[in-house]
């Protein structure tokens, strides 16, 4: 990788797509950039062009206009396997990634593509296994475990070869609170070991827990930055078919009743605080 | 037009290794114009209960009684079909016309209406869900997006006028806005028609905002009937997989700030705003006086 | 959720058995002389005694022989006709003849099938193709396509059914009767399920990409096959059964 440590893990310059020279354009005209080991959420709201974001981010989609360089390397079809193998993307369906019988083959299949030897292939597979707690289901067909559990096998796949960039494409959608939770949690996880975590969701209250926030409107980047600055402009989300966290419509909606809090709100807590001190300070 | 269950269970691929009972003894009834939650992790039998209240099942022990008429033959479940409508949580699965138009409009064609009588109700039916009708009623159901498609669904479930409709996980990958849309549909309905409705879904907030009971499944077992508001009672037992959602967490947080306990009947993010802003307003006033 | 109904006898089942441990290639080898046999002779005692070796085979799998019976009723429609047609064309022996073999050699299968773990399968045919990749040609897509067949044949089952469920509860009736009614009614399932396999087909694809898969391309191979003791026998059998049978009857 030229100059890794320095370049960006996702840079995108000027970036348009659509399919065909007749059809609507997709995404246009984003620019952005993501640092090495940040925890990016891109929200935005159905048909907002979010998973062809991602797409391009791995080769599955070639740019019409501009250009995509993931840590310091244009897409191409030269590097694209190494550019896969570092950028790993978990899909919103649990039960359309299924590439292995069992679950041993599956988290296997991406170490097998990479052509590495068969004792370093289970030996990755074995100490992921452990990782995610999946040993007991080593031999089960994927198919039969509940979807969180086939999430957690995608995931173990995906770490055994080694990526930078961890892609969630509205990985927890379909999954029921528990194992929503455990994946938001071993998000964090990751995100504390290192790597990059790029989040995509509708889900208002994932975003909060996001270093950077980009919000996609039909295919437009409508904004770029830090939580805080997006709450103070809740409109940009209400506008990209999304909403803001609970907290903040809360606040936002006291607000439009004349009752204008102070401080933050980036949790239940500070909320009541805010309350409990604005009712003192009358 | 009540449901009742009466010691239903239904077992899951009898006879192969993959055998797994899914409803297990279950009695309650939902009376007539109830709105109902159910919900349960993944696995607890929720699917399995709607389609069961729909008669896609029959029990394997039990009777499941619609109207009073049980519905465990061929004959009675025909017979009510127009009554109870079923949305299922892949409205993909649903749709098979060639225009939403006819999709819609299926229903209605089984019963002998005339055409101008369909297109009338088509039209009613489609504004009441929110599909505008000239934009939709010749597009393809297959290249709506999964909420447009959610929408066309319920719109051919209510274009029968049913008595009950069941409704199994509707808003899931829906993104907010069109959430939002699927909401005031259901508040609209509440509000203009006798209808029960039995809601399945695993987010707590959605069944707050809409049930007046919410029934919890684990491992196929009823284990908690109870009304949306009394739903404190049951956030920390454990083995139970409800968390609480961001409004509860708040109400908890003011609980400890404010001298007399917040309203604990409170679920709803209107109420709560509502509660909180007249407190404040009212202690300012009394500071004015 | 997991009603399979007739393919059900098609699905692995775990055991400990002699013939779980056998190699996957042994097994197809003795299938494969089984076959020939059967087809070979003409013979009603052959086809007897053929019969007779897959129900002892059933024995040594540890399986209860219940699952003959349950596999049974997968086929005994196609039996039922083949056999009604071989006895109105050439009599009543001709009849039993062939009903003798189709259901030996079904019951057969599914055995090999029940015993043989998916993967193992899959590898069992891959090796069992290498000498057709020596002339050039590329089984590894041929072997992957199997791979990715195995994988999502249930999943592709349980939709249809929930698509035929679904649209029962709008009134749709499969009539099994009325022949025109139940065309126009396959017809109408089709379009769902075959938009359902074109979407989920794109996605696996896009989820192997994303894993650095190129089809046709070498991969490390995962799982790994041991010839034993008993799969050497088994063999020997294999090659001496046609002889057995086949000459002095």
């Amino acid at each position: 990788m030229t100059d890794s440590s320095k370049s960006p893990a996702v840079l995108f310059e000027n970036v348009s797509f659509r399919y065909t020279e007749q059809s609507e354009w997709i995404i246009k005209d984003i620019k952005f950039s993501i640092a090495l080991g940040e925890w990016v959420s891109i929200v935005g709201g159905n048909g907002s062009g979010k998973s062809t974001l991602i797409k391009l981010m791995n080769g599955l989609l070639k740019p019409s206009l501009g250009k995509v360089n993931v840590l310091g390397e244009n897409i191409e079809m030269a590097n694209l396997l190494k550019i896969r193998k570092c950028v790993g993307v978990i899909f919103q369906n649990p039960d359309e990634q299924i590439v292995g019988v069992t679950v041993e083959e599956d988290i296997a299949f991406g170490l097998q593509n990479l052509m590495l030897q068969r004792d370093e292939i289970i030996s990755r597979v074995d100490r992921m296994m452990k990782l995610l707690q999946l040993e007991e289901f080593r031999n089960r067909p994927v198919r039969t475990l509940s979807g969180g559990q086939k999430q957690l096998v995608a995931i173990a796949g995906i770490l055994a070869m080694h990526p930078k960039i961890i892609v969630f494409d509205e990985a927890t959608s379909m999954l029921d609170p528990q194992s929503t939770i455990h994946l938001h949690s071993l998000m964090s996880d990751l995100h504390h070991k290192g790597f990059t975590v790029i989040h995509v969701t509708h889900h208002p209250e994932d975003i909060l827990k996001a270093d950077r926030i980009l919000v996609l409107n039909q295919g437009r980047l409508t904004f770029e930055g830090d939580v805080p600055t997006l709450m103070k402009q809740p409109e940009i989300l209400q506008d990209a078919h999304t909403l803001p966290p609970f907290v903040v419509r809360f606040k936002e909606s006291l607000y439009r009743r004349g009752i204008e809090l102070s401080g933050g709100c980036k949790s239940e807590k500070e909320l009541a605080k805010s309350i409990w001190e604005y009712i003192s300070a009358m | 037009m009540g449901i009742y269950f009466c010691d239903v269970s239904y077992t899951h691929a009898k006879g192969t290794p993959m055998e797994h009972r899914a409803v297990k003894c279950i009695t309650m009834s939902i009376p007539d114009g109830q709105f109902m939650a159910i919900m349960g992790s993944s696995g607890s039998g929720k699917s399995t209960l709607g389609q069961l209240s729909a008669g896609l099942l029959k029990p394997d022990k039990g009777t499941v009684y619609v109207d009073n008429i049980p519905i465990n033959n061929r004959k009675s479940r025909s017979q009510l079909w127009n009554k109870i409508a079923y949305v299922s949580q892949f409205p993909e699965h649903q749709l098979f016309e060639e225009t939403v138009f006819l999709d819609i409009g299926f229903g209605l064609r089984r019963m002998k209406y005339s055409d101008h009588e369909i297109m009338a109700k088509v039209k009613e039916t489609m504004e009441l869900v929110g599909l505008d009708f000239e934009r939709y009623k010749d597009r393809s159901p297959f290249q709506l997006s999964g909420g447009e498609q959610r929408l066309a669904a319920l719109a051919g479930a209510l274009i029968k006028e049913p008595n009950i409709l069941i409704l199994d996980e509707p808003t899931v990958g829906l993104d907010p806005s069109a959430r939002m849309k699927f909401h005031a549909v259901l508040t609209f309905l509440k509000r203009t028609r006798r209808i029960s409705i039995v809601y399945i879904t695993h987010d707590l907030q959605d069944a707050l905002e809409h049930a007046d009971r919410l029934i919890l499944l684990h491992h196929g077992e009823l284990v908690h009937d109870l009304k949306t508001t009394a739903i404190h009672s049951v956030l920390d037992h454990p083995g139970i997989p409800l968390f609480p959602t961001p409004l509860l967490r708040l109400r908890k947080e003011l609980e400890v700030i404010f001298p007399e306990l917040i309203d604990s009947e409170i679920v709803q993010e209107n109420k709560l705003l509502n509660y909180v802003s007249e407190r404040i307003l009212r202690i300012s006033e009394m500071d004015n006086e | 959720m997991s009603n399979l109904g007739a393919f059900s006898s098609l699905q692995y089942v775990a055991g400990d058995s002699l013939l779980h441990r056998l190699d996957p290639r042994s097994k197809y080898g003795f299938a494969i002389s089984y076959l020939v046999t059967l087809v070979s002779s003409n013979s009603l005692i052959t086809s007897w005694i053929g019969m007779v070796i897959v129900i002892s085979s059933y024995l040594l799998s540890g399986f209860h022989l219940l699952m003959v019976w349950r596999n049974l009723r997968g086929i005994i429609v196609v039996l039922f006709i083949l056999g009604s047609i071989q006895a109105s064309l050439n009599g009543i022996e001709a009849a039993a003849l062939v009903t003798l073999k189709v259901l030996s050699f079904f019951l057969m299968i599914t055995l090999m099938l029940s015993t043989t773990p998916p993967e193992k399968q899959i590898e069992g045919l891959r090796k069992l193709l290498s000498p057709v990749r020596r002339l050039g040609i590329n089984t590894e897509t041929f072997v992957f396509m199997f791979t990715v067949a195995v994988i999502y044949m249930p999943l592709l089952l349980e939709d249809t059914m929930r698509i035929m469920q679904a649209q029962r509860v709008r009134g749709l009736r499969n009539g099994r009767w009325n022949i025109a009614r139940r065309g126009k009614d396959m017809f109408l399932l089709l379009i769902p399920v075959l938009l359902m396999i074109l979407r989920r087909a794109e996605r696996l694809s896009e989820a192997m990409e994303s894993r650095c898969y190129q089809p046709g391309c070498e991969r490390t191979g995962y799982v790994q096959l041991k010839i034993a003791k008993h799969d050497i026998i088994v063999l020997i059998l294999a090659i001496l059964l046609p002889f057995i049978l086949l000459y002095p009857i």
